[in-house]
């Protein structure tokens, strides 16, 4: 930068005035101005012009009095929210331990207690049908799959849907011509299925014979009984039965 | 004619007595918190009418900022003098003020020349008694504040801070959160339109 033009120099003036540039640049820019007149005015425009500001600036007025009443307020309010800030509460809140040891044991406790409550709901056997508290359930919802009601006049009978295959497990039980009797009991739900099917009477075939027949009933399904026009659970009892009839020849 | 980045400025401008009192002041001394206000207030004040040219505005934007200032001191690492960085937060401040004045209450605003006919000129009131001398320095200063507030807002603020608070390019950098190259350029763009509006000063 040691020989400038105008054009280049005014783009450093602003620079130049500030004393922002360095000193090759500062010694080449004083170069200029020696001998350039126009330039210089330039400069001495640009330095009228930050005095104009700078005392205009000074010109303003300046209400010391409001400007310190609003640094107390905002260092009050600093002071409030300081207080109020949740690291501020927390170390506040664990000052005395005593509290602090008592707070954890009530709660130590109510999680004890929680836990013994979902226990005990857990682990009880169901409610026996004869109790009071399975009486009340039964009032309560009569009919329902869990309390099944007795058929009376008063309702529709469930009718069958799918057949039981019984007939053919009845005949090969029955080896001699006796007379083959099965009583069955279960629940029709309200959904027409065949649960907690039972044997109440067996009068042939072993065990698994009449296991596969009680299998057989389950299968069974039903369109469920109504009563006043809403599904009711009914407890059933089939009695399934092979009879021999032996008739006589008149000779 | 080099230009850094201000981020990769390394500064160490805290002096040890202010980083007592900035570290009395982290830990929630009330009396530092009074001290630090007192010190920084007045120029935080000038800072923010200078910039919004609004008595009201700038006790506000000064409140908001040493709120601000005592909020996220614990982020001040020293990368800067605390006035420079005070003077970083005033000028962010002012920016978001002006942008929600613009959209919002530009009708309410109360110009300087209201301030100033309301608690009267500081330096022209104790000038001495020439009537003609003091009303030509007020057709004068009225003049350059209009001329200011014309300005687009970073330039303004370039031109403040270099002419009226004195910074150097390099803080001023960092208070606008800028390259040195870019305060020079906003420089140079805000004396060019000065001049034009001021040309016969």
């Amino acid at each position: 930068m040691t020989r400038l033009t105008c054009a280049r120099l005014r783009r450093h003036l602003s620079g130049f005035c500030d004393r922002e540039l360095t000193v090759q640049e500062m010694c080449a820019v004083e170069t200029h101005l020696e001998r350039c007149k126009g330039c210089a005015r330039e400069v001495e425009r640009l330095q009228r012009l930050g005095q104009v500001i700078r005392r205009a600036a000074t010109g303003l007025p300046l209400p010391l009095d409001e400007i310190a009443r609003a640094g107390q307020a905002t260092v009050a309010r600093a002071e409030a929210e300081r207080e109020q800030s949740v690291r501020v509460r927390m170390s506040r809140a664990f000052e005395d331990m005593h509290l602090v040891w008592a707070a954890l044991a009530a709660t130590a406790a109510t999680g004890l207690c929680a836990a013994l409550l979902v226990g005990v709901g857990y682990l009880a056997p169901q409610v026996r049908a004869d109790s009071l508290a399975g009486i009340l359930a039964a009032l309560a919802a009569p009919g329902s799959n869990l309390y099944p009601v007795s058929i009376d006049e008063r309702m529709v009978p469930p009718r069958v849907v799918r057949e039981p295959a019984v007939s053919a497990l009845v005949e090969e039980s029955s080896s001699t011509d006796d007379d083959v009797v099965f009583a069955l009991a279960a629940v029709v739900t309200r959904e027409g299925l065949v649960v907690r099917p039972s044997v109440l009477r067996a009068s042939a075939g072993d065990h698994e014979t009449v296991s596969r027949l009680v299998r057989a009933v389950s299968e069974a399904r039903f369109s469920p009984a109504s009563f006043a026009g809403a599904p009711v659970a009914v407890n059933m009892v089939w009695v399934v039965t092979h009879t021999t009839v032996r008739g006589k020849t008149i000779s | 004619m080099s230009a850094k980045p201000a981020a990769a400025l390394a500064w160490t401008g805290v002096e040890t007595g202010e980083a007592a009192l900035i570290a009395r002041c982290s830990a929630g001394d009330e009396v530092a918190c009074s001290d630090l206000v007192e010190q920084h207030q007045r120029m935080v004040y000038q800072l923010a009418l200078h910039l919004l040219g609004d008595h009201n505005e700038a006790l506000d934007v000064s409140q908001e900022v040493f709120l601000r200032v005592f909020r996220t001191l614990g982020t001040f690492k020293g990368q800067s003098s605390l006035r420079t960085w005070i003077y970083r937060i005033v000028v962010n401040q002012a920016w978001n003020r002006q942008r929600w004045w613009r959209r919002r209450r530009q009708g309410d605003q109360v110009s300087l020349d209201e301030h100033v006919r309301a608690r009267g000129e500081r330096a022209f009131r104790d000038a001495g008694p020439a009537p003609d001398r003091l009303l030509d320095q007020k057709e004068t200063a009225d003049r350059v504040w209009r001329a200011l507030e014309q300005l687009p807002f970073e330039q303004r603020t370039a031109i403040v801070l270099r002419e009226i608070d004195g910074l150097s390019y390099e803080e001023i950098a960092f208070s606008l959160g800028v390259a040195g190259g870019t305060v020079k350029s906003r420089l140079a763009r805000a004396r060019e339109a000065l001049r034009a509006q001021l040309v016969d000063l």
